[in-house]
């Protein structure tokens, strides 16, 4: 009796929780893979197109290059987070465990961007980057250096997008590789101190490996964010991408076609939908390989 | 950002009326295309709304003004209007004092949410178009969306020009405002004084204008290229200026809007970005807020802008000593570039006929008008109603009118075809180089009679 | 649980004090912009509006309350902290609610399709809310939500992709002696969720609720489609506004921005001491 009630209480648990997200999240989700297959233009009536719309998508002269130039923004910005934002928050979450000092107010500080909301943010970038109102320029000018015209420039414009990212953003998986150190046990550190381990091997070969599963989990959440990323480059150069398109990414595109009329100068929601669906099976390809990756990975450590 | 920002809020609009319209569509089983949901909404309301017009024209006659009350819903497309609606409406309530009035500012998408508010039946009681110069107007009204104003509201004190601008098939759909909606070079008066300039002539002496304000370390022209209409309202005076007789021609589409001197203006202006006439770093400007701010804080010294923004600079910089010119050709001729302003419409589907009509009444009186006019600063188009400021005078202060290079893509492409929705995207590409001026005329020529 | 005081530097750090200084200069220096960025949008709050356009980045020549007073004008605005207030603080006590009884029934029960119910809820954080925002709308509609802010409650506790994930990594590390040692006593399996389980959550609980409820606090874009009447607006979204005006309202604009952020800061600050120093409880057993 009692085994059988055990087995079914996580319907419980499990239930309430359930519903709420399903018809909430999935439900929507489901209703815009629907839309997929339709041309739309939110007025009248839906006019069924199989598969033309993803057909469009791929083979199309203007909207494919388009698209996969945006795509191929979002990689680039998936491969800035783990090969270069993820290592600084490492880093740093390395150098608040070793305590240097003053490290109390530089993590409070460092951290403290994660609370300020994207609109804010670009408000702040505007004050400082705009190349003639901004700050940055002004002070180039008094120094006699050459200014820039920032967002502006194609060469610049990614690079900073990457820095506000960092500035914004960055507390929140220090905070957890952080956390993380912190449960190492301390018998472990001084055996190998008493070992004779110095610094940077113990960096290697206890540290690091020790943390790898707050690694992972950050790898999994920031590419699940760098595939779907649509605040911040829209915020600070609207829905065209900038110039040249250097910080155009998938969403951006998606938004355009949907809300923006660029379509054969007409909204429509089932291209946008096509889009959005293509890109969720992206992602759901792109984690579970992941997952089975870096499980297998972490299993073995 | 304000205009993006407040796209993100249009796109929200455009939900809501879009998703109560599907809503609709899908309870009732009709096939429901857009002029059939309208209809099926607009065909019970109609009956109402003629006897509701006819004791509105005896309400205002008996100016029994209390009599007239619930709510009213008015949507404007810019806030750059905020002061002149904020006017009217004080003038409206101070007569009608029962009413609640609400209104809103959409811009940017403003079309879409507009027409989405209309198929799904929720549309606002009131809202801005700009008549005949607007596409979709003709639809709105071949979808029974507008509600006839011709004996309902006493347009004596108005203008020819603007009332036939709301006019189809000579019945009135919308209240024209008396303001000349135009382009101006603004410029500032006191950067002027202090450097010695005067007030060009000729084009020449203007591109010269140019060169010497450069020498003098300003940023001569502010100017954001990520924008499409920041970019128009400025290439339509240079246009105007670089030659006038094409943009004469315009008028009445005896030259086309692709022809070359269209082109050589455009490519003018690329020439005057890259002898940095708009700022060495100018592609870093992100729209029009940064544009207006780049010349209220005195790093540039002209900015070509609308007519309707004049209370925007004074109201961001106060102690700008503003002036404004129409740039001239090389003969001297100067002419302003636009139309006589248009104004509200009532939706035909209102809930409350009564207070929407006696609100457009309203308009229509001179005592309205000059309070729009006022509020902006503008120029006026009507002989009973004061230019609005001071620089507005100047800003009039040219030989004649000529149309906008825009209203003529909406009028004349060819059926179907979206010639402005066109311009509107790919403007911006010829000037951050992604595309060249003849890539970007020869794409408006294909799509245009 | 195993409660770590770090311990003095010396056993692993850098070796040279003068590096460790080095590194905490430049740190330091980096802080620097943060403290800037907020430090001039606070004074120009304070600057008259004539002044703005003119010394943006310099000190005010004079101290007024010009821009604030015009904010609070209409009294509005304190109904739009209220709304926001309402909306973050309930949503989040429902999501994370919601989340880690999933999280618990997930992991710490074994049953056919658990893989796949894992994955199921974790779709919720692969589609962006731009996306699924039509049909939502739809949703709301048909169940009468729009325009209340139950409905946003309900919506923002739905949201439970994420923190699910974050419980349910902590779950796995937490010893079955626990349960199992409270059901030989006798106690019912939500008796062991409620008194055992959750007060060992704390410290992932704090994480969790900050970390979602500054997302709802900073939240305009669903507020802004779902909640259409002035009166529901959310102070997010007022702020909003304001900033796309920013042209014209200069003053405001920045004394706007100093009122959303200092909510948000005040809440970093109070969890921040309760976040760090109890996650050591938390996500990895050695």
């Amino acid at each position: 009796m009692k085994k059988k009630r055990k087995k079914k209480n996580y319907v419980y648990f499990i239930l309430p929780g359930f519903l709420m997200y399903t018809v909430f999240i999935i439900i929507p989700i489901i209703y815009v893979i629907y839309l997929s297959v339709f041309d739309w233009s939110g007025l009248g009536a839906k006019v069924f197109v199989g598969l033309d719309n993803f057909v469009t998508l791929f083979t199309d002269n203007k909207i494919g290059p388009e698209f996969w130039h945006a795509l191929l923004n979002n990689l680039k910005y998936m491969l800035c987070i783990w090969l270069i934002v993820t290592p600084l928050q490492f880093i740093m979450a390395y150098l608040f465990y070793i305590k240097i000092p003053a490290f109390k107010y530089i993590k409070f500080m460092v951290f403290m961007p994660y609370v300020i909301s994207s609109t804010i943010v670009s408000f702040f970038a505007t004050m400082i980057f705009n190349p003639n109102i901004g700050i940055l320029n002004d002070v180039l000018k008094k120094l006699g250096l050459s200014q820039g015209s920032w967002f502006g420039d194609s060469h610049w414009a990614f690079a900073i997008f990457i820095i506000i990212v960092i500035w914004q953003s960055s507390g929140s998986g220090m905070m957890i590789f952080y956390s993380n150190l912190l449960d190492i046990p301390k018998e472990i550190m001084e055996a190998s101190s008493i070992d004779g381990c110095n610094e940077m091997q113990r960096f290697k070969y206890i540290l690091l490996p020790l943390s790898l599963p707050s690694c992972v989990s950050i790898i999994i959440m920031s590419t699940i964010w760098a595939l779907s990323v649509f605040d911040l480059p829209y915020i600070l150069v609207g829905s065209t991408g900038g110039v040249h398109s250097v910080l155009d990414f998938v969403n951006l595109v998606f938004y355009r076609y949907t809300f923006g009329s660029v379509l054969n100068g007409q909204t429509n929601y089932g291209f946008g939908a096509a889009i959005s669906t293509l890109m969720l099976v992206v992602i759901v390809i792109v984690t579970s390989v992941q997952n089975k990756i870096l499980s297998k990975f972490e299993y073995e450590n | 950002m304000k205009r993006r920002v407040i796209s993100i809020i249009l796109c929200g609009l455009m939900v809501t009326g879009l998703l109560s319209g599907c809503g609709d569509s899908a309870s009732s089983t009709t096939t429901s295309t857009t002029g059939s949901s309208g209809a099926d909404t607009t065909a019970d309301v109609a009956d109402s709304a003629t006897s509701d017009s006819a004791s509105a024209e005896s309400t205002t006659a008996e100016a029994s003004t209390s009599d007239v009350s619930g709510s009213l819903t008015i949507w404007e497309h810019d806030t750059a209007f905020e002061s002149s609606l904020e006017a009217v409406v004080e003038g409206f309530k101070a007569k009608y004092p029962n009413v609640d009035v609400e209104y809103e500012f959409k811009s940017d998408d403003y079309q879409n949410a507009l027409t989405i508010a209309i198929q799904s039946g929720d549309a606002p009681d009131v809202f801005w178009t700009n008549g005949t110069a607007t596409a979709y107007f003709g639809e709105f009204q071949k979808a029974d969306a507008l509600m006839d104003l011709t004996d309902i509201v006493d347009t004596s004190e108005l203008p020819e020009d603007g009332l036939s601008i709301g006019t189809i098939d000579g019945k009135l759909y919308s209240v024209p405002w008396s303001c000349v909606d135009t382009r101006a070079c603004y410029y500032n008066k006191d950067l002027f004084e202090d450097n010695g300039w005067d007030v060009p002539k000729t084009f020449d002496e203007f591109e010269k204008l140019l060169q010497k304000e450069k020498d003098a370390g300003y940023i001569p022209i502010s100017l954001s290229p990520n924008n499409a209409w920041c970019l128009l309202f400025a290439f339509e005076p240079i246009l105007s200026a670089y030659d006038s007789d094409y943009t004469e021609g315009l008028a009445d589409y005896s030259v086309k809007a692709t022809d070359d001197p269209a082109r050589g203006a455009m490519n003018k202006m690329l020439e005057w970005a890259d002898k940095g006439y708009f700022g060495d770093n100018y592609l870093g400007v992100a729209d029009g807020n940064a544009q207006v701010l780049t010349f209220t804080s005195g790093e540039a010294v002209m900015d070509i802008d609308g007519s309707w923004d004049t209370n925007t600079f004074l109201e961001n910089n106060p102690n700008l000593n503003l002036g404004a010119f129409q740039i001239p050709d090389n003969n001297g001729k100067t002419g302003m570039v636009g139309t006589l302003a248009n104004g509200f419409s009532i939706y035909k589907g209102t809930k409350n006929a009564d207070a929407a009509t006696a609100f457009l009444q309203y308009c229509a009186t001179t005592e309205a008008q000059q309070a729009w006019v006022d509020g902006q600063g503008a120029v006026s188009g009507n002989k009973n109603v004061k230019s609005g400021s001071a620089v507005a005078e100047e800003i009039a202060n040219c030989d004649t009118m000529y149309t906008s290079w825009q209203a003529v893509l909406t009028k004349h492409a060819k059926d179907g075809e979206n010639a402005s929705t066109l311009f509107e995207n790919d403007i911006t590409k010829v000037f951050t180089g992604d595309m060249t001026t003849d890539e970007f005329f020869d794409e408006i020529a294909n799509v245009m009679q | 649980m195993n409660r770590q005081k770090g311990k003095s530097g010396q056993i692993y750090s850098l070796k040279s004090k003068v590096v460790r200084g080095i590194v905490s200069t430049i740190l330091i220096l980096y802080t620097g912009i943060t403290l800037f960025v907020l430090g001039f949008t606070v004074l120009n709050s304070f600057k008259q509006k004539s002044e703005l356009v003119t010394n943006l980045f310099g000190w005010p020549n004079k101290f007024v309350l010009d821009s604030y007073k015009t904010v609070f004008a209409d009294g509005s605005i304190f109904r739009n902290f209220g709304n926001s207030l309402l909306l973050t603080l309930c949503g989040t006590a429902l999501c994370v609610f919601l989340a880690s009884m999933v999280a618990y029934g997930i992991s710490r029960y074994d049953f056919k399709g658990k893989g796949a119910l894992t994955a199921y809820f974790l779709i919720g954080m692969m589609v962006p809310m731009q996306v699924t925002v039509l049909p939502l709308f739809l949703i709301f509609q048909k169940l009468h939500l729009l325009n209340t802010l139950t409905g946003m409650i309900l919506l923002y506790g739905s949201g439970i992709s994420l923190s699910m994930f974050i419980f349910s990594r902590f779950f796995k590390t937490i010893s079955k002696a626990l349960e199992e040692s409270a059901k030989l006593d006798g106690a019912n399996d939500f008796t062991i969720y409620t008194r055992i389980i959750l007060p060992v959550c704390k410290p992932v609980i704090f994480t969790v609720s900050l970390i979602v409820s500054v997302g709802y606090w900073n939240d305009f874009y669903l507020p802004m489609i779902l909640l259409s009447k002035k009166a529901k607006y959310t102070l997010t979204l007022v702020i909003f506004n304001y900033l796309g005006q920013f042209v014209k309202r200069m003053d405001v604009s920045f004394a706007a921005v100093v009122i959303t952020l200092v909510p948000v800061i005040l809440l970093y600050c109070f969890f921040s001491n309760q976040m760090v120093e109890g996650i050591t409880g938390g996500a990895v057993k050695g």
